[in-house]
């Protein structure tokens, strides 16, 4: 199912047992934990105008009905104060089944092969992060606001990176 | 050795337009140099202030190249080379 609700940045496609409170970080019918998310879980990306996006969205949704890609985000419009002037795609797996969602993306006309794991989007968002850096710069935030941005990236991160056998629970989007 | 390079519409006007190109090499470095002598738009980005290769994120058949051996990543005949914009694997 397809959840464009206009409040969030992101448009998602869920199945609706996700939607409803079930976890889409699963292995094997098992919940991962935080370590396991940062071993294996990852995205396919893929880049469009959002008209472009709208259309995959629409085409993939039967395959996150069926189970076969656990979800999907996009971006509603680009994210200027990051520079990017086209809409991203994520299509979330697990490593160990990316080449099941490539050969779905690819029959839907994706070419341009990229995957980005969790662990390496965690790095760029870190304090002194290449992105977290450029968002605060974007933003012309002060010294004062750009520790305090820091340090709460920091304590998020911590409870990933620091309870590796905890079940791995997403941030609200 | 030829690899095919996709580009994503937010870098084509470094390419001409185009969506698609040809690099020749036999690492990720020896296709980004080649296609900068090719592509003097690309090889404008790179050399600009704040540009360069930090400003992309660079795949082979979809693996980040820096968790390989960066730009040193050999690459083989049939092999494609992904590059995006850095932010937007964020």
């Amino acid at each position: 199912m397809i959840v464009d609700e206009p409040e969030s940045h992101f448009i998602f496609v869920w199945h609706p047992a996700i939607y409803d409170g079930e976890p889409y970080t699963v292995f094997d019918g098992k919940p991962m934990t935080n370590a396991q998310v940062l071993k294996y879980w990852g995205k396919w990306l893929v880049l469009g105008d959002k008209p472009r996006l709208d259309v995959l969205a629409a085409r993939l949704d039967p395959y996150v009905e069926a189970r076969r890609i656990p979800c999907i985000k996009y971006d509603r419009a680009p994210s200027k104060n990051l520079g990017m002037d086209e809409c991203v795609m994520m299509v979330y797996c697990d490593f160990r089944k990316r080449d099941e969602v490539w050969a779905i993306l690819a029959s839907h006309g994706v070419r341009l092969k990229a995957f980005v794991t969790e662990r390496e989007t965690m790095e760029l968002w870190m304090p002194g992060g290449p992105l977290l850096e450029r968002f605060m710069e974007e933003k012309g935030m002060d010294p004062a606001t750009r520790e305090a941005i820091r340090d709460d990236a920091r304590k998020r991160l911590s409870t990933v990176f620091d309870n590796p056998d905890v079940e791995f629970s997403p941030w609200a989007q | 050795m030829p690899v095919a390079v996709y580009i994503p519409g937010s870098l084509r006007n470094w390419f001409g337009g185009a969506d698609e190109a040809t690099a020749t090499g036999s690492t990720v470095g020896e296709c980004l140099a080649d296609l900068a002598r090719s592509h003097p738009s690309f090889d404008g980005r790179l050399n600009e202030p704040g540009g360069g290769i930090a400003t992309l994120l660079i795949f082979v058949n979809g693996d980040n190249v820096m968790k390989d051996r960066g730009l040193e990543t050999p690459v083989s005949e049939g092999d494609t080379i992904g590059i995006i914009p850095l932010a937007a694997g964020g």
